[in-house]
């Protein structure tokens, strides 16, 4: 039987999952939302796997989580590897892209860029802040514009005359964006202007002080945004390369990591079925009220963090 | 003050100073002093709600604190004067406390001519109209002293904890001393308190790599020196086996370097002329410097709308493009959860590690 | 000396407006040409914005746009550190860095910059010093540079009061009044607090300005409603406050976000002064002025309602 490694990326909008084999190849992909529940989610993408999987010749001897619910999902599903999502794309990345030099990445809540030299990251930024021009800016404005988040693209292109928009901060862009709504510009033109804010708030926020050179790989959920790839490839002046796999980047990037660790445990489909629950305990040693996170596998206990202080111990 | 009610004096928390606050307070000054609750959640709670939106994060840090130790039963506070912003804190500071109904004497330094030796008279005086000047002068001496121990201490610790071989022992020594600080009544107690450092210190074995990860720490004089402000940034680091480095501190910052720090500006010429702000020059030759080291990283820290700090990043990514050396940039606001500084962290650690095995 | 005169860039922003009178009548006096960028457009804003650290205050972004528009276009760009005048009369920080900032940003364009220095608390330098080792550094002679410095100053001070003169005929005249209170740089840049004072003027109010005052006088009592107040600027514009509250029907307390002096004295400033409307204005990089208009609007509708003219 050969080995497999199974890649999982719960983020805050989307929970993606791969299965690879030793040349990583991909076995088994899925995407699906997380709406705020990431375990719900990750039962759901594992039942989903499992359909594409070929269990008689493959079995999966290690797992990877990464993404902002990685430490709770590796715990549930026991992984090997639990890695944050920055280096999970910077490998991904540079596994299928030996060559790039710039990685923009543009998720839910992050958007991060990554420069990378031999195929080694050498320098990495993440937007400090605020969401302004990341995916859920995106999305909250097409819902104000009453379109589709996965319209975006399509209506942007067909602009000629793209909206200013001001991105610097999601408040003030908003607010921007009713007037211009009000003003009546034609809402391709709106979009297309969200669109060109989102790169320029990324080059001028994340991006800033790096030098973007091209091979250049955009990623992350906005990347499937055709008005936000013409936008960089505009204002960078060279072509931005977007894998059709890019929004599995993360998932591809930890189960490499998860293949390439030492750490072996075969994965068991079964965690589909079992119960899992958290439970918020609140820390009453001192006013910073820690919000302890609890994770049981039905009524036992198999870990829990988010305490962060000893400060029990010191006298002042 | 005429009548002979001793004082109750605070001063916010900030980093590990408290100890010798309350050493200056209580011995020098001869008040009594009320050293305001460790910072936390509700701190930046309070100290945020009453904050003008913009203001710079250690101000709400401060006003927090402040509120805490009139909760505590001070009846006087203390706020500094200060180059950039931190030297109107205190006006309006007190502005928005007597708005919010608290009763308490302030003594904010900003009111005084800091350049004239005789003011520092009149403000003993006002704590204390008994106070000996020169008996104040002897033990407020011991209290800078303590400060330099807490420094170089604190230095020690963070370059070296990352890598106790023991289960914990190093932190131990530390804690121990902080202790021996924060309960030191006289030259003797300070004094033994370090050398009881020193000693435990270097008796606890490490398992140090002949090259460990060596990350400098550079960045605004609040939050990059308050353990609760960067949210514990250099022992998140440590933790992972990095050798943290540190050069900004009160002792290096104002002991050593009282009069101007004209000779660390010699070896950054080509990068800045003049002084950028109260802590540019200090930080900038430290940046080169840790590149000329060969140091692995950088972390710049500052708070959200610190303008000094904002016009040093341009320097910094410079120095950074000249040594090839990866600066994190990180900005902090009142927030108290790391999850987002974690992942950011992580991720540094990783490249920096992958870095160092490729080049 | 060369034939050909020696050209001196000005942007068009921040101490610009402060100062154009003092640097061009200088430079003029020494025999070299200024030249001055163009007025704040979207594109001086979006170059300025490319090039500023992200959280930077939008006026040095707007001031690095036009530094921008002036690079390969003169000798030289001025670019002074004006750190303070003495104690307590501080500017911020960011006229402390300028000179630096821009080296390092403009780090590799080929641009040469000049820069004089007014640091009177650390390096007892005041502005003369200043402007006559700037006339040395130029190659002209100390007693030139004074004498160009004199002159300068002269024309400076004259042309403030001109001013402050026209400004106090306003007050004098019938009709709502409402004191816009900010630095010039945002009070005068069309990118900015222009959109105020425009809109101001076609709904019939008479915008007066808190930094249009006698400075020395504005000092003083600034220093009344704000002791420690440690910024020259903020505590001009305190002063001014201070001496012209009870002749206007409202106060604008206008900003650029986010200015590190303004988040702090405005604020003090609203808790302190009362008994007149007072609205805060903080402005960012919005292309349209409409939002701007609508809080103008309503500050003017809250102004009448309690007039009883509404």
């Amino acid at each position: 039987m050969e080995h497999a490694y199974l890649g999982i990326d719960v983020g805050s909008i989307s929970t993606k999952g791969v299965i690879i084999d030793k040349k990583n190849n991909i076995l088994a992909s899925r995407y699906i939302w997380t709406q705020g529940d990431p375990i719900g989610a990750v039962k759901e993408l594992v039942r989903l796997l499992e359909e594409q999987f070929d269990k008689e010749s493959y079995k999966i001897v290690a797992t990877g989580t990464t993404g902002s619910a990685r430490k709770l999902v590796g715990t549930i599903l026991g992984a090997t590897m639990v890695k944050n999502e920055i280096t999970a794309h910077a490998v991904g990345t540079t596994t299928f892209y030996p060559e790039v030099r710039t990685i923009l990445e543009i998720g839910g809540q992050d958007s991060k860029i990554i420069l990378v030299e031999n195929g080694v990251a050498v320098d990495y930024a993440m937007n400090t802040l605020c969401a302004a021009g990341t995916g859920a800016f995106l999305s909250s404005q097409a819902k104000r514009l009453g379109i589709e988040v996965e319209e975006i693209g399509e209506y942007a292109l067909r602009s000629t005359h793209p909206t200013q928009i001001a991105a610097r901060c999601t408040v003030f862009a908003e607010s921007d964006l009713v007037h211009k709504i009000q003003m009546g510009h034609p809402r391709e033109d709106i979009i297309a202007g969200v669109c060109n804010a989102v790169a320029a708030n990324y080059l001028n926020n994340v991006g800033k002080g790096k030098k973007i050179i091209s091979p250049v790989v955009f990623q992350g959920g906005v990347s499937k945004n055709q008005g936000v790839v013409a936008a960089f490839e505009r204002t960078l002046g060279c072509k931005v390369i977007v894998d059709p796999n890019g929004h599995l980047m993360g998932a591809l990037g930890v189960a490499i990591l998860a293949r390439r660790g030492s750490g072996r445990r075969e994965f068991d489909f079964a965690v589909e079925n079992m119960e899992f629950r958290t439970r918020e305990a609140g820390c009453g040693g001192c006013s910073n009220h820690c919000e302890i996170i609890c994770v049981y596998r039905g009524d036992e206990l198999i870990d829990s963090w988010g305490n962060r202080c000893e400060r029990g111990a010191r006298v002042h | 003050m005429a009548e002979a009610k001793m004082r109750n004096v605070s001063f916010p928390r900030y980093a590990e100073y408290n100890c010798a606050f309350k050493y200056i307070v209580e011995q020098a000054l001869g008040c009594k002093y009320v050293m305001p609750p460790v910072l936390t959640k509700r701190t930046m709670e309070l100290g945020t709600k009453y904050s003008p939106d913009f203001v710079c994060t250690p101000f709400k840090t401060m006003l927090g604190s402040m509120i805490e130790a009139l909760e505590a039963g001070a009846d006087t506070l203390l706020m500094t004067h200060g180059l950039c912003r931190l030297g109107y804190y205190g006006e309006l500071l007190e502005q928005i406390l007597r708005d919010l109904g608290y009763q308490f004497d302030f003594i904010n330094l900003s009111e005084y001519d800091m350049g004239k030796k005789k003011e520092y008279l009149r403000i003993v005086k006002r704590f204390n109209p008994k106070a000996n000047p020169a008996r104040f002068l002897a033990r407020f001496m011991e209290g800078l002293r303590m400060t330099e121990y807490v420094d170089e201490i604190t230095c020690e610790y963070y370059k070296n904890c990352g890598f106790d071989a023991t289960d914990g022992q190093y932190k131990q020594a530390y804690q121990d001393f902080l202790t021996a600080m924060y309960t030191a009544q006289a030259r003797a107690d300070v004094e033994a308190g370090y050398r009881a450092a020193k000693r435990a210190m270097q008796s606890v074995p490490l398992d140090k790599p002949q090259r460990p990860l060596r990350v400098g720490i550079v960045g605004e004089f609040y939050t990059a020196m308050d353990a609760f402000s960067n949210l514990e940034l250099e022992q998140k680091l440590a933790d992972m086996r990095v050798e943290v480095h540190r050069w900004m501190n009160v002792t290096n910052q104002f002991l050593r370097y009282g009069s101007g720090q004209k000779n660390l500006r010699v070896k950054i010429q080509d990068l800045c002329r003049y002084d950028m702000g109260p802590t540019s020059t200090a930080n900038i030759w430290y940046a080169r410097e840790c590149a000329e080291r060969g140091y692995d990283g950088l972390v710049h820290i500052k708070s959200a709308t610190c303008t000094p700090e904002i016009d040093v990043m341009p320097v910094l990514q410079n120095i950074s493009a000249d040594y090839k050396i990866p600066v994190l940039y990180l900005t902090y606001d009142a927030q108290t959860s790391d999850v987002g500084l974690m992942t950011r962290l992580e991720a540094f650690y990783d490249m920096i590690e992958m870095r160092k095995k490729v080049l | 000396m060369e034939t050909q005169t020696i050209k001196i860039g000005l942007p068009r922003a921040m101490l610009y407006y402060r100062y154009r009178v003092l640097w061009r009548t200088f430079f003029q006096e020494l025999g070299m040409e200024t030249v001055v960028s163009a007025a704040t457009d979207r594109d001086i804003l979006e170059r300025g914005t490319a090039l500023a650290i992200d959280e930077a205050c939008l006026s040095l972004k707007i001031y690095l746009g036009h530094v921008a528009a002036l690079v390969g276009q003169c000798d030289y760009i001025l670019a002074p550190r004006v750190s303070n005048f003495g104690r307590h009369r501080s500017m911020c920080t960011r006229f402390e860095s300028t000179p630096d900032l821009v080296g390092n940003v403009f780090r590799g364009s080929g641009q040469k910059f000049l820069s004089y220095e007014v640091d009177e608390e650390m390096k007892k330098k005041d502005e003369e010093e200043g402007f006559v080792e700037m006339g040395k550094a130029l190659g002209c002679t100390a007693k030139a540079s004074k004498k160009a410095y004199k002159q300068a100053k002269k024309a400076e001070l004259g042309q403030h009061k001109e001013r402050v003169q026209k400004y106090e005929q306003q007050y004098k005249k019938e009709g709502m009044k409402v004191l816009i209170a900010a630095h010039s740089y945002v009070a005068e840049d069309p990118y900015m607090g222009r959109a105020v004072s425009d809109y101001l003027k076609r709904v019939g109010v008479i915008p007066v300005r808190a930094d249009m005052v006698d400075r020395e006088a504005a000092l003083k009592r600034g220093k009344e409603l704000s002791p420690t107040c440690k910024w020259e600027i903020n505590r001009e514009i305190l002063g001014g406050i201070a001496m012209h509250q009870n002749d206007v029907d409202g106060i604008i307390l206008l900003s650029a976000f986010p200015c590190g002096p303004d988040a702090m004295v405005n604020e003090l400033i609203t808790r302190r002064v009362k008994g007149v409307p007072m609205l805060n204005l903080v402005l960012d990089s919005q292309s349209g002025t409409a939002g701007v208009e609508t809080r103008l609007e309503s500050f003017i509708d809250i102004i009448r309602f309690k007039e009883g003219k509404l």
